[in-house]
């Protein structure tokens, strides 16, 4: 079977500095993986390498078998892949409504799946907030518009970095939620985030990154199982 | 004891948008208050309005018995009113050193030497190398701000609050970003420090905010719902609604 995203061998970095050297990592449909590991390690650099915004020094980033590695980020998007970035980064001066509806897209033969009703039935908040600007927004709405504006993408793969970082506990309650029923639908994930507690029960598959390589890849399982890991390599 | 920070029915609104009503608390010396409340609820707009950094609308601020609301933010900082940022702020090229002797030589008021480097003169430089000790960072005072770790850059920002030689500390998310084991040096930093300097501190771990908090404070929607201990905090149902939830979305 073809992997949905594989990640060999990546290397990449800013100016001279090397971040990351040698990333591997493969999601297949329907899996919801992780990618964890202490600040600094080269996570986020990793999902701006996969989408185009950084420019690897070498190695591959195959979608569905197609090498992406080094094409520009809307070649990365029109293949599927979706980012909700840390930091949100919603259009502040766009209503909610423009938000989501300047990057629907729908790259299936049928009908789409996510479209602006969908996503409102989703988030019902974002419908009511939907003639606000984005910027008048509270943190954990804005999170939910930087979902939803990535879902009506249609991605094949939803990728998240950092998505509960600064949100009230009920909101992060929310937003854990909010990616289980995605992950109940099929919706592949791929997740950034520090509450290990919570990805251990969510996903499938967990990476863990040191020093910009890959050191560990397993299940939930055998990482609970494995509290030494947790220590040696997320300091928790 | 008597408050060393007092805020009495503070208000503030942006067009019809009321983000603080009535907002009225103290910090005691020897303690941490923390701030808690949903995204939006007005805390760092509390914070802007304390620091002197966003005018308030009516209310008062007290700062060691004296009326300061009128006082614009250098003024306020010069009397001891130190704070921190929710967004990491540092200058990334300068030295651990550096930025902590900047901020020594804002509070000495050494102006005229402005054009020579902070961290050449040698009381600058002691008395940043002390503040970076105090919160463990003494071994890293030679290193690029911008090259610390996330969690070394959020003590860094308390060691350059602390040459403000503050005799309160507004802490807006300090946590924000943290690892795990950020966050448990943050705490123990914060731990130490309250003894010496109480603090206004608003937070969204939960874990730390128990761990240092003498008194917490619920904002929602501008107005304080709730005030009183920890345990008061954690049983109390309209606050577990309105903001702890379960956290077990999962």
């Amino acid at each position: 079977m073809t992997a949905l995203l594989e990640v060999s061998q990546l290397q990449a970095g800013y100016g001279e500095t090397r971040v990351l050297f040698d990333v591997n990592l493969t999601i297949n449909e329907g899996e919801v993986v992780t990618l964890m590991g202490r600040n600094g390690m080269g996570k986020t650099t990793t999902i701006k390498t996969v989408m185009g915004l950084v420019k690897p020094s070498s190695g591959h980033v195959r979608v569905e078998g197609v090498e992406l590695a080094s094409a520009p980020a809307y070649s990365v998007a029109q293949a599927g892949l979706g980012l909700v970035p840390e930091g949100r980064q919603i259009f502040p001066t766009l209503s909610v409504e423009e938000n989501l509806v300047a990057t629907a897209a729908n790259r299936s033969a049928g009908a789409a799946r996510w479209t602006l009703a969908s996503v409102y039935e989703f988030f019902p908040r974002l419908r009511e907030r939907k003639a606000n600007l984005g910027s008048q927004l509270s943190g954990g709405e804005q999170q939910m518009l930087a979902i939803g504006r990535a879902l009506i993408t249609n991605p094949k793969l939803l990728i998240l970095d950092e998505a509960t970082e600064g949100l009230a506990p009920i909101i992060r309650g929310e937003i854990w939620s909010c990616l289980k029923s995605l992950k109940e639908t099929g919706q592949s994930i791929l997740i950034v985030d520090k509450t290990v507690a919570a990805l251990e029960r969510l996903a499938d598959r967990h990476i863990i990154l040191e020093k910009g390589n890959t050191v560990w890849a397993g299940n939930s399982e055998e990482l609970i199982g494995t509290p030494d890991l947790k220590s040696r390599y997320l300091g928790a | 004891m008597a408050p060393v920070l007092e805020l009495k029915n503070l208000n503030k609104a942006y067009g019809a948008l009321q983000v603080t009503k009535n907002v009225s608390l103290t910090v005691v010396p020897g303690e941490i208050h923390a701030v808690i409340g949903p995204n939006g609820a007005g805390k760092t707009t509390l914070i802007g309005q304390i620091s002197g950094a966003l005018a308030s609308d009516n209310g008062d601020v007290y700062f060691e018995g004296d009326n300061v609301t009128g006082l614009p933010v250098a003024k306020r900082a010069l009397r001891g009113l130190g704070r921190s940022f929710q967004i990491t702020s540092i200058l990334p090229e300068f030295s651990a050193l550096e930025n902590v002797a900047l901020g020594v030589q804002a509070k000495a008021g050494h102006s005229f030497r402005f054009f020579k480097a902070a961290a050449k003169e040698q009381s600058l430089n002691e008395a940043a190398l002390r503040h970076l000790a105090t919160v463990g960072l003494e071994q890293r005072a030679n290193v690029r701000a911008g090259d610390l770790s996330h969690g070394e850059k959020r003590v860094l920002e308390i060691a350059i609050a602390l040459a403000g030689e503050p005799k309160v500390l507004l802490l807006d998310e300090p946590m924000a970003g943290a690892g795990p084991e950020e966050s448990a040096r943050l705490v123990e930093v914060l731990g130490q420090l309250k003894t010496t300097i109480p603090m206004l501190l608003v937070e969204h771990d939960m874990d730390a905010v128990f761990q240092l908090a003498d008194r917490i404070s619920v904002l929602v929607y501008g107005e304080i719902i709730a005030s009183g201990t920890v345990d008061d905090i954690r049983g109390n149902p309209a606050v577990k609604e309105a903001y702890l939830g379960t956290e077990d979305g999962v």
